[in-house]
């Protein structure tokens, strides 16, 4: 497909033919063609097609649980055993997808790196979509939703679940702050020349008093450079809060002192996967070529065997150590995973989430776009898997073991509600994505034609 | 040609429509047995009920039948069926189905001093029907307790209209507790004389009561063929007092909600105290830069 049909460029045709190939991103771009090469357009035949699939997927997973809310947990897999299933395990990965809103926008703009700023906009919609399903899929997980108030009536500030609550509501409000503010240079570009009707009146009550003077710039910027602090050290929190919901409970795989920062490394590794398969995807389809170039590949594809590496060496503290002393209660988890019912799932998601991409990236061509996007897949689908090993078989083989349990109750393998609801989360998370670039420029238009000017400049 | 092969097909329907019956009977003849236990109860010599348990052999081994309809029946008439029909019982996944006497057979009851049960079920797909009996004499046990921590429990039966104590009932003497019941003293069991009797000793000293002190003395005939299983209970206050552990009202980690430790409460609303300090602050920057923008557009 050398055309892509995602979205229709409306003003191709008003814009001269462009020249470059993206390879390097050393073509010099006039203002206009920047402005009508980043606005918003409208989905092609295959972006309506997109969209209809996970409007499907959605609309599937609210009837599973339509009918959960109806019949009760009951119609989940979920038993006195493992009490917590792909829900949570999707919980997990949603809030550990989060967090590269954190690392792209906030710990590179600290780190005063530039190439990034293509990316900034891409890393905050992940982090908002994923932030926003995550409260939702716990929600999910509760029997009675209509009580979750009764966590803030009766929470208990000793509970690591009041702390999780508190920190992902935090994180939310940040990270919509930090999607919403550097978007206001942008309003004003996508208020020129729309008609008053439909889309302008979000844009117009959105940003129409984003005049662009010295003093508004002077102040977002104060405002961003604070948000880009803040969010680290919440970044940080929220997921080792998360982690922390595991290791103070006293059970195999979970009892460690390290989950802090084996959930941070895991999630930064995730997220940046996330990353680059949106990078493929938005470029491709909205021949963006000239904006996310190859060098942002090649440097994406570089964080991305750093990320790994890091995540295989808490792997290896987290499963080395124990399966080096084999305690007896631990031993039947251990070798579950290891040459167990979980192990085909285990080595996946070990060497497809972890060890083949970083081989893939440490070559130059692999840090090119489609085998970047390729790894990008790896990884997300292999950190998918990782928290559900993470989650289910430690709750599977209990220190205490419970008698006279029946034997359904010692395996799980999720209900098709349980399947439906959590697909219906991750297509719900793509939708929010896909329906903000539809709505808004994915790639920071203000920032690139200032970036553009400082480059002419020198 | 087409006369033989309908020839043919005629012979092997014959064949099978003639061995079909035998097949059913060897089918047939095939079923294991189910085998029904009845089993009489009387608690505190007042409230009364049957449990019945149904399995069959699987594989040399015995295994409960679930989902069986047995109906229980008080007493027979001279055809040898049941008079009052108690209940309809279906046995669960344990192949246990317990039910009580209703009201309807008070005038059956107290009309004898022996009652026999009769549980019957139905011919089924897996099972021949089945007819099991149990009969039993009616008794009670009473428990009299000395201050000197002495219990004495007799042990009587229904004959004419007294109760009569019977020698050489075997009685178990116990203590109640969360998992069962706890030996009174150091023997196991104790037999009745000839007066009914059975004293125990209470040897079990410091053993933990309710707030009050009170614990729960236990009297029972365990799996009697002539009288069944009886149960007698008295409170006394022989344990010790149970104070409740009030550190679960102090500032700990583990405490109630109201209880967080000082520095746990210290630290986590000093951070988010300032996260969200933060954040309402850049709140105000936000109106600070629509009002710049209003201002901006109030000069032009």
């Amino acid at each position: 497909m050398e055309h892509s049909t995602l979205v229709k460029n409306e003003s191709k045709s008003a814009v001269p033919p462009f020249s470059g190939n993206g390879k390097r991103g050393k073509v010099s771009l006039t203002d206009e063609k920047i402005i009508s090469d980043l606005l918003p357009q409208k989905f092609g035949k295959l972006g309506m097609l997109w969209v209809s699939v996970l409007v499907a997927f959605c609309l599937v997973g609210m009837f599973a649980y339509f009918l959960q809310l109806k019949n009760g947990l009951i119609v989940t897999s979920m038993r006195d055993y493992a009490s917590w299933g792909i829900y949570i395990s999707n919980f997990v990965f949603f809030v550990a997808i989060s967090l590269v809103g954190s690392l792209i926008t906030a710990v590179l703009r600290l780190s005063g790196v530039h190439w990034s700023t293509p990316l900034t906009r891409i890393s905050e919609i992940i982090a908002v979509s994923a932030i926003t399903f995550a409260a939702i899929i716990i929600i999910v997980d509760m029997g009675r939703p209509e009580r979750f108030y009764n966590l803030f009536i009766y929470g208990r500030l000793q509970s690591p679940i009041i702390w999780d609550v508190t920190v992902i509501t935090t994180y939310f409000f940040i990270s919509v702050l930090l999607l919403y503010i550097p978007l206001l240079p942008d309003m004003k570009i996508l208020l020129a020349g729309k008609e008053k009707k439909g889309i302008y009146r979000l844009y117009s009550f959105m940003g129409s008093f984003w005049k662009g003077t010295h003093y508004q710039f002077r102040i977002s910027k104060r405002a961003i450079n604070i948000l880009c602090i803040a969010i680290v050290p919440v970044a940080f929190s929220i997921h080792t809060v998360t982690s922390w919901l595991f290791a103070t409970t006293y059970r195999p795989g979970w009892d460690s002192t390290n989950f802090g920062p084996y959930f941070i490394s895991g999630a930064f590794l995730v997220g940046a996967g996330g990353v680059s398969v949106a990078m493929y995807v938005f470029r491709r389809f909205y021949k963006l070529e000239n904006y996310i170039t190859y060098d942002h590949f090649d440097k994406m594809g570089k964080i991305v065997v750093m990320l790994g590496m890091l995540y295989l060496y808490f792997n290896v503290n987290e499963y080395l150590i124990p399966a080096f002393k084999m305690k007896k209660p631990e031993e039947g988890f251990l070798n579950g995973l290891f040459t167990g019912e979980f192990a085909p799932l285990f080595w996946s998601a070990i060497f497809g989430g972890m060890i083949i991409p970083m081989i893939i990236l440490l070559f130059k061509r692999g840090r090119t776009p489609f085998p970047m996007f390729l790894c990008g897949i790896m990884i997300v689908v292999g950190a998918w898997f990782k928290r559900y090993l993470i989650v289910t078989p430690t709750l599977l083989h209990p220190f205490l073991p419970m008698h006279n349990v029946p034997a359904s109750y010692k395996h799980y393998f999720p209900s098709w509600e349980e399947w439906a609801i959590a697909c219906g989360s991750l297509a719900g998370a793509l939708l929010v994505i896909t329906i903000f670039a539809r709505i808004f420029p994915i790639i920071p238009i203000q920032e690139t034609l200032i970036e553009q000017h400082e480059k002419e400049h020198n | 040609m087409k006369r033989n092969i309908i020839n043919i097909c005629f012979v092997v329907f014959i064949l099978f429509s003639g061995f079909a019956p035998f097949t059913a009977k060897a089918q047939d003849s095939e079923k294991n047995p189910l085998l029904v236990k009845l089993s009489y109860f009387s608690n505190d010599n007042k409230s009364q009920y049957l449990i019945v348990n149904a399995k069959t052999k699987v594989a040399g081994k015995f295994q409960p039948v679930k989902g069986t309809a047995i109906k229980l029946f008080l007493d027979k008439d001279s055809t040898g069926k049941g008079i009052g029909l108690i209940a309809t019982v279906i046995t669960d996944e344990k192949g246990k189905g317990v039910t009580n006497f209703p009201p309807s057979l008070e005038k059956i009851w107290k009309a004898s001093p022996n009652h026999t049960f009769i549980a019957i079920t139905d011919k089924s797909q897996q099972f021949d029907e089945t007819n099991t009996e149990l009969s039993i004499v009616k008794a009670r046990i009473t428990v009299d307790t000395a201050d000197d921590k002495n219990v004495t429990a007799t042990f009587s039966e229904f004959k004419g209209d007294n109760w009569v104590p019977v020698k050489g009932v075997e009685i178990k003497m116990g203590i109640k507790r969360f998992g069962g019941d706890l030996q009174i003293g150091e023997e196991q069991s104790y037999t009745t004389d000839s007066l009914g009797h059975v004293k125990g000793e209470f040897k079990k000293a410091g053993l933990p009561g309710d707030q009050s002190g009170n614990i729960v003395i236990v009297a029972k005939v365990e799996d009697n063929e002539q009288y069944g299983n009886l149960r007698i209970e008295k409170v006394v206050p022989w344990g010790v007092k149970f104070v409740a552990d009030k550190d679960f009202f102090h500032r700990a980690l583990w405490g109630s909600q109201f209880h967080s430790p000082v520095w746990l409460v210290f630290m986590a609303y000093s951070i988010i105290i300032t996260v969200w300090g933060t954040l309402i602050y850049l709140v105000f920057l936000l109106i600070k830069i629509k009002k710049l923008g209003q201002e901006e557009k109030t000069l032009n």
